[in-house]
């Protein structure tokens, strides 16, 4: 178990509480999808149920074997990958992942990606069909708490980035998802597209319940050695703290133009990273590269915030994003 | 599994850009195996470099009763060793670490070395900065309390060449791990590519050598750990002589644990295994090293 123990509840005075669609989440702070497994892999290093969200890796409705090796190299202050969603499938993640995931107390978004729009459904009523198959009683976790649709993975050839660059796509899978659950409805969006504004805009109008804004950026590292590129695929996603002003950039337009809660990732490795998320319009944020360089910085992350809560005497993290002047 | 602050104890130059790291071992936590290893956070030292993973490292031996250095008394408190290569800006930060100084550590990662049974005799393989680990596995099964069979075993060693052949460099520490390793070496046949010392050519050529002339009735079971066209010679070489073989693998790694499937090799089988968490040490019949040296 990690060193320093965090309580579940940090600071009762303050009210850290996040709300997204039905869903109440703890604390601002979760754990970017990707980053985190499904949460067994870290389970020895970090307190997860002190934790906000834990957003699992994506599931695709078949097994992914992902891409060819080398699927990572590191850059300035970033961290390129291509790992292509590789994952065990739907099936084998309700028989084997969500066990696990029901036994935790923070809020479970499941990350879902697919090729076509047929495949991203699939996926939803598959583990849909299986929660209202397996019920649950009074005080007993689902372990699906919403669901984060991936619309921008930029290392697949089909699906993922090539809908979240289309408003009309977006619209009508986030619709089409709609229909099919009553759990929160999170968009994660790209970054690289003319104006990511009009995507969240057609994400709000196909009934999204938020925003995570944003996923990797598209980039590439050339071996001047070898003569090729340093990742098997050639270009991947670059995360870490390089693309932490993009981030921030695009929180702060999107939530500018959408009603519905916008959730700030890329790039936070400090408290006062998450807070200019917070403060750009984020009503929550996810930790995602900065986990690999320390476990800890989730619950640092957290702690810094609530520190920073009491300097300039906020009450209730909801209430920064007012603060921006 | 665990993050934890530890005292570095010992951090110098065993060989032209390799070196010797030994930290404290909490009293706590089980203690390493051979083929493990753990990841560091070294403090960023290079305007430019910025580099924001941990870097793993193998353990090359370890400690329980801890004696630094051969000057001082048992502090008590177990060590732990390994041997790097200084190669990036990781590295070339790791090695700024000044004995004394804290470095943020999580251990013990990865599977080790299976055991070999009572039928086999273990030829343990290194080549280049691959010693790491396979000094740890000679040294483990060199352990007074065993039973004997396991202490049958040959260890091979190849360097391009006699100067890179670590730990006898002027400036080599006297710690009681180093005179251990000292002594594995002084035991170890040793194959050079240039012929400067030893056998002339590769670990796997000196192989074949050796089975033509080993007197054992023992099957073989190699142990190898080194660059990877190494270890695909060393599979192949295994393979044409049906005998058991565990090679422990390096690749970019991002967490560590398990949980990004960053730092996959090719499998025979058509998938792709993580390195971290499935490994570092496979069965060598099942990583497709081939398609891994693409």
């Amino acid at each position: 178990m990690n060193e320093q123990v965090h309580s579940d509840i940090p600071s009762i005075d303050l009210d850290l509480s996040v709300r997204i669609g039905e869903l109440i989440m703890p604390n601002p702070v979760g754990v970017a999808s990707g980053c985190f497994g499904y949460g067994e892999e870290y389970d020895e290093l970090v307190h997860i149920d002190a934790l906000g969200a834990l957003y699992t890796k994506a599931v695709t409705l078949e097994p992914r074997q992902g891409n060819p090796a080398p699927r990572l190299v590191e850059t300035p202050m970033g961290l390129i990958n291509s790992i292509g969603l590789a994952n065990p499938g739907v099936e084998r993640f309700l028989q084997e992942k969500l066990p696990l995931l029901r036994r935790r107390r923070c809020a479970v978004i499941i990350n879902v990606a697919g090729s076509t729009e047929d495949e991203y459904a699939a996926v939803l009523e598959r583990i849909e069909g299986h929660l209202s198959a397996i019920g649950t009683q009074q005080e007993e976790r689902s372990g699906v708490d919403g669901y984060e649709i991936n619309v921008s993975c930029p290392n697949v050839h089909r699906g993922g980035m090539s809908f979240g660059i289309d408003p009309v796509l977006i619209e009508r899978l986030t619709r089409s998802l709609r229909g099919r659950t009553a759990r929160p409805l999170i968009l994660k969006l790209s970054p690289n597209v003319t104006d990511i504004a009009d995507i969240a805009r057609a994400a709000e109008a196909g009934g999204a319940d938020a925003i995570s804004c944003v996923n990797t950026v598209v980039g590439m590292v050339i071996d001047t050695e070898k003569l090729r590129p340093a990742i098997a695929r050639g270009s991947g996603g670059l995360s870490g703290p390089a693309i932490r002003p993009i981030g921030v950039a695009a929180t702060y337009k999107v939530s500018r133009a959408v009603q519905i809660p916008v959730i700030g990732v890329g790039g936070i490795a400090r408290a006062d990273d998450a807070i200019q998320y917070l403060l750009a319009g984020a009503q929550a944020i996810q930790i995602g590269t900065a986990i690999f360089t320390n476990p800890r910085t989730p619950h640092e992350v957290l702690d810094g915030i609530v520190g920073w809560m009491r300097r300039h005497a906020v009450k209730c993290v909801r209430d920064i994003g007012l603060m921006l002047q | 599994m665990r993050q934890f602050n530890a005292p570095v104890l010992i951090n110098k130059a065993i060989a032209p850009n390799w070196m010797h790291f030994a930290f404290e071992w909490p009293s706590d936590l089980p203690a390493p195996h051979a083929g493990q290893f753990f990841t560091v956070l070294p403090a960023m030292v290079e305007f430019g470099a910025g580099t924001i993973l941990r870097r793993p490292l193998a353990f090359a031996g370890f400690d329980p009763t801890g004696q630094e250095d051969s000057a001082s008394a048992s502090t008590g408190k177990a060590i732990a060793h390994s041997i790097y290569q200084v190669r990036g800006p990781g590295t070339r930060a790791l090695a700024q670490q000044v004995p004394g100084s804290l470095i943020d550590v999580i251990a013990p990662l990865g599977n080790s070395f299976p055991w070999p049974l009572p039928k086999e005799k273990a030829i343990i393989v290194g080549g280049g900065i691959g010693i790491g680990p396979v000094l740890f596995m000679a040294a483990s099964l060199s352990q007074e309390n065993l039973p004997a069979f396991v202490h049958e075993f040959q260890l091979v060693l190849g360097f391009r060449n006699a100067s890179l052949i670590p730990l006898r460099a002027e400036s080599a520490d006297d710690s009681p791990m180093t005179l251990l390793w000292n002594q594995l070496l002084a035991k170890a046949f040793l194959a050079t590519d240039d012929g400067s010392e030893g056998f002339r050519g590769t670990v796997v050529e000196a192989l074949s050598l050796l089975k033509s002339s080993d007197g054992s009735s023992k099957d073989w079971h190699l142990y190898g750990c080194g660059p990877r066209p190494m270890l695909a010679s060393l599979t192949t070489f295994a393979k044409t002589q049906q005998i058991a073989a565990h090679c422990s693998a390096e690749q970019w790694m991002a967490c560590g644990v398990g949980a990004c499937h960053g730092c996959v090799l090719p499998t025979t089988s058509g998938g792709f295994l993580r390195v971290c968490a499935d490994g570092p040490v496979f069965d060598a019949n099942q990583i497709d090293w081939e398609a891994s040296l693409q």
